[in-house]
């Protein structure tokens, strides 16, 4: 990956989608530019992945979704944090806290060895 | 919220909304991103090329989504239809209050009367006895069915101790016995119910240990063993205060001091002696016991082996038996075993009640369901619109089904919490009210079983209740829908037909249970208006112990009860004073073979053997009983005198059809006794055991020529009973201060008492059958009087055709009373079937009785009548023009 720009490892997706909901409700183009500007394009999300993404959230419950009219007047379809999107969004923080710091751990004494 | 209410309404999956759906939101999205690229300056083909490219394939991405949509999306539609449907009959619920309420109500009822009844029904049938193993514990008894006896003859320690000896296939046998003692030295003198057993029934038998202190030991067993005694739980905390020092004390019991070596755990429910709060050892031995082989004087209960089947433990005891028949011609000729369960045993009596009643509360049920059907079939009708609007709007008829089936169910649910109250306080209502000697009783309540019970029957009536409606109404509503605007004709006479269906089964099932309980009440009846052979008015009985340490010989006793009846009999208002060994109907006695002088002795196994009771000279004119002949005893029969005896008339019949058996002589038991008896008078048959029981051949005997130590005195008075008690008792006390008086209450108590169980039976029943009837006459009144509101119209045009209101009003009494008749025939035929099956339950009425048909029947048409003449009136006073101008 000696690209500027890295693949998603599995289940991040869902991380970062939730996470992009937790500011407000938003269209899924708009999820998809929140991820692009959150992390100054350096993650590659092929965009149409984000949509079985998002279907998939919803039929969860973690997202709900309702067709609204955009600011430019054209029929979309917004996706909202449920109370349970919430709860997942805080857990799943936590673990991949937990899990890049020691993965991170283990690098570093890998380099100092 | 937004989110739980697009949830809720949700709309099943339906494929090209779904695509459609995913082609929009990949436009959308496809739109927005070429805008933004034209925005940062690449030319509109550049920029969709450059949209597509970052997207990815959007073919392969719309048919993913699709097809995992589906999926998804019908998953959730299941449960979204659920909670749909449940949110909406919840609706339907609340929007209709009055028709909730009298839906609940009645499912509540008849829920909560099924529930406490089969609380109880499986509290003394079904629950297993609180002992382990309890599959292995069987009853003996002597089975004198041979000569002509009971299956179920108590057995004598002679046999008893052979049994206990030669079987292999019953680990363990032990003997009980039980009875009232005087407790002196804690208070006053009280009388108590003690159980006797043999060392080995607590802990190899039941397989009970003390909670304290030790178990009775074999040498706490031997006849002359220093008197030990255990305590229940109860006893130990109301008696002695629940006292640490209770161990190793001493009670005082019929005189003789016992010493505590134990207090049995609170939960020990004795499957014998009803109402024993102490137990004491039998201090019997094979050879030094209280009766001979010919004897019927204890009660044995044995354990299976383990592995061994109660069919082989009877083959053994059959085997024994024979042994014993030729070891013992004597006594033990045609005298065998019978092996039954326990717990079979201790219910046998109450079981044919219980079912009976379970039965019936199950058709008063079936009666509710039947009404609540109805009433959802009636509502159905008015809520034709709303269902065509729903099946227009896309929804199914297994849809609109399953709808009304959750409405159904929501409604039984509703009805079988509110039920599950009433069961509570039924069951605590029918434990109170159950007669003391029913057996198991303490330990009936609502337990897991009886909830899993209720909650079968709540969700069976709502089936039962719902399907038929639910089928109905969304057939028709689907098939009339909006144009014929909830009026078809056709339509409505379906409707009218299963509707009158119904109600003819609820006539049939309310005539069943009519029956049923007239049955019942007509047999309680001929119970009550029996002739007992004693009049119970005005008498007041007390219970007396003499302990043996006081009392020890007859002198003593003779002593005591003359003076006894003498203070009594001086007490203000009494006018006649006599004591018995056993009062009738208490369900105790003694029997005794005996012989006629100058006749043959018949060979063993086939002598005379009556019931007897010492009675004093006052005791026939104080219990009001009647002599056919000769006289009756006197108070110069004493022990001086040559020794007499009064025979009743079952007895002169059977044993003296020929010939006057007064002056004839006989004497008891052994044929050889030389003491001949004199037979001086033949008095009427008296009831013994029970109202109900048969009457015996029985005779009268002196008490003064053979005293025994408990004594009934009876008092016939014209005063007030309950006074007449407190100072029979003070009498007693100046008497002798340490004697316990027991049981003071008036004859009719007694009586009543022994017609507890009918009485409780035939109440219950016949509640069951008046709600029936209620119910069953309120659904006609109910089926009636729409089917006159739905037929107005016709009415009308009738009447405008020229016929009379009064043809009118006789047509709906007509068709009404067609459907009665048609109920009636099939509950008489039901009710042949079913009131056959409760035969045992009845005394002196046939179950299949013509008149008790013909007055229920009677009943119901006179009731029905009345329900139906209401609407009928209604339908005969329809004005045609008004009727006529509204359609």
């Amino acid at each position: 990956m000696g690209d500027a720009t890295l693949g998603l490892l599995r289940g991040t997706l869902d991380l970062l989608i939730l996470k992009a909901l937790s500011t407000g409700d938003k269209h899924g183009y708009a999820v998809s530019e929140w991820i692009d500007a959150a992390t100054d394009g350096s993650l590659l999300v092929e965009e149409g992945t984000l949509y079985p993404a998002l279907h998939r959230l919803e039929r969860r419950g973690l997202v709900s979704a309702d067709w609204g009219v955009s600011d430019n007047n054209r029929r979309a379809k917004y996706y909202a944090l449920t109370r349970a999107g919430g709860r997942q969004l805080a857990d799943q923080a936590a673990t991949w806290r937990a899990y890049t710091h020691a993965v991170a751990k283990v690098l570093a004494e890998g380099d100092a060895m | 919220m937004s989110g739980l209410r697009r949830r809720l309404f949700r709309l099943p999956p339906d494929p090209d909304r779904l695509r459609e759906d995913v082609d929009a939101e990949v436009r959308f999205h496809l739109e927005r991103k070429a805008e933004r690229l034209v925005r940062e300056g690449m030319t509109e083909s550049e920029a969709w090329a450059e949209a597509h490219r970052r997207f990815g394939s959007v073919e392969k991405l719309k048919s993913q989504l699709a097809r995992e949509g589906e999926v998804g999306m019908r998953k959730i539609a299941i449960g979204d239809r659920i909670r749909q449907d449940l949110h909406y009959a919840l609706r339907q619920v609340r929007r209709n209050p009055g028709f909730t309420l009298v839906t609940v109500l009645t499912l509540s009822l008849a829920i909560g009367a099924t529930t406490a009844i089969f609380s109880v029904v499986d509290g003394i049938l079904f629950r297993p006895l609180p002992f382990p193993e309890p599959d292995q514990l069987t009853v003996v008894w002597a089975d004198m069915t041979r000569r002509g006896g009971p299956a179920n003859e108590w057995p004598n320690f002679p046999n008893y101790y052979d049994l206990k000896d030669r079987s292999h296939s019953l680990q363990a046998v032990a003997a009980w016995d039980g009875g009232p003692v005087t407790l002196t030295g804690l208070g006053e003198p009280e009388q108590i119910v003690a159980g006797y057993v043999s060392w080995d029934m607590l802990p190899e038998v039941l397989r009970v240990s003390p909670a304290v202190g030790r178990g009775f030991a074999p040498s706490d067993d031997e006849p002359g063993a220093p008197a030990t005694v255990l305590l229940t739980d109860g006893f130990w905390r109301r008696a002695l205060g629940a006292s640490a020092d209770a161990l190793g004390s001493t009670l005082s019991l019929n005189g003789e001091t016992h010493t505590v070596v134990g207090i049995l755990p609170a939960d020990f429910d004795a499957p014998f002696v009803n109402g024993a709060v102490i137990w004491v050892p039998l201090r019997q031995s094979r050879t030094d016991n209280y009766c001979g082989r010919g004897g019927a004087c204890m009660h044995a209960v044995a354990r299976l082996a383990d592995g061994v089947s109660l069919d082989a433990a009877r083959i053994e005891a059959t085997d024994i038996a024979r042994q014993l028949e030729e070891e013992h011609p004597e006594d033990n000729t045609n005298v065998g075993f019978t092996l039954r369960p326990l717990q079979d045993d201790m219910v046998a009596g109450a079981r044919l009640a219980l079912l009976v009643l379970l039965g019936a509360v199950g058709f008063v049920l079936l009666i509710a369901c039947v009404n609540v059907a109805n009433l959802l079939l009636a509502r159905a009708t008015s809520r034709t619109a709303e269902l065509a609007v729903r099946s227009a709007l896309g929804a199914g008829r297994r849809r609109i089904t399953a709808q009304l089936l959750t409405e159904s169910l929501v409604l039984a649910v509703l009805g079988g919490a509110a039920g599950l109250g009433i069961a509570y306080l039924g069951t605590e209502l029918l434990v109170s009210l159950a007669p003391a000697a029913t057996p198991r009783i303490e330990g009936v309540g609502v337990n897991g079983r009886v909830l899993w019970f209720a909650l079968g029957v709540t969700l069976l009536s709502g089936l039962l209740f719902g399907v038929a409606p639910a089928l109905r109404t969304a057939r028709s509503g689907l098939d009339a829908s909006l144009r014929e605007g909830g009026r078809s004709a056709s339509r409505g006479r379906a409707g009218m037909r299963a509707r009158g269906v119904l109600v003819a089964v609820q006539v049939a099932l309310a005539l069943v249970l009519l029956a049923g309980a007239g049955l019942l009440v007509r047999s309680f009846q001929n119970l009550r208006e029996l002739d007992l052979g004693f009049r119970p008015e005005g008498v007041l009985t007390l219970q007396i112990g003499l302990p043996q340490s006081r009392y020890p010989d007859a002198d003593a006793r003779r002593g005591f009860v003359a003076s006894v009846e003498g203070r009594l009999g001086a007490l203000p208002g009494v006018e006649a004073v006599g004591s018995t060994s056993w009062l009738p109907l208490t369900g105790f006695g003694s029997d005794v073979t005996f012989n006629i002088e100058g006749r043959p002795v018949p060979p063993p196994g086939q002598r005379h053997a009556v019931w007897f009771r010492r009675v004093t000279a006052g005791y026939p004119r104080a219990m009001g009983m009647r002599l056919l002949q000769g006289r009756w005893l006197t108070g110069a029969d004493d022990e001086r005198a040559p020794k007499v005896v009064v025979i009743n008339d079952g007895l002169a019949r059977r044993y003296f059809p020929e010939e006057d058996p007064v002056g004839r002589r006989l004497n008891l038991g052994n044929p050889d006794d030389p003491e001949w008896r004199e037979i001086v008078g033949v008095a009427a048959e008296a009831r013994y055991f029970s109202v109900a029981g048969d009457s015996r051949d029985a005779l009268y005997l002196p008490y003064d020529q053979a005293p025994t130590s408990t004594i009934f005195v009876t008092l016939r008075s014209s005063r007030d009973l309950a006074a007449l008690g407190s100072e029979a008792r003070t009498r007693v006390a100046d008497i002798d201060p340490s004697l316990a008086v027991a049981q003071v209450r008036p004859m009719e108590a007694v009586v009543a008492e022994s017609l507890g169980s009918e009485r409780l039976v035939t109440t219950l029943l016949g509640l069951f059958a008046g709600v029936a009837m209620v119910l069953a006459v309120v659904g006609l009144y109910g089926v009636v009087s729409y089917s006159v509101g739905q037929r107005l119209g016709e009415m009308g045009v009738r009447l405008a055709l020229g016929a009379e209101g009064s043809d009118i009003g006789g047509l709906v009494l007509r068709q009404s009373m067609a459907l009665v008749a048609v109920g009636l025939a099939v509950g008489v035929g039901g009710g042949v079937a079913l009131t056959r099956l409760m035969g045992d339950l009845l005394f002196g009425v046939s179950p299949t009785d013509p008149w008790t048909y013909a007055i229920v029947a009677l009943t119901l048409v006179a009731v029905a009548t009345v329900a139906s003449a209401v609407p009928a009136s209604r339908a005969a006073r329809v004005d045609p023009i008004r009727v006529l101008r509204v359609d």
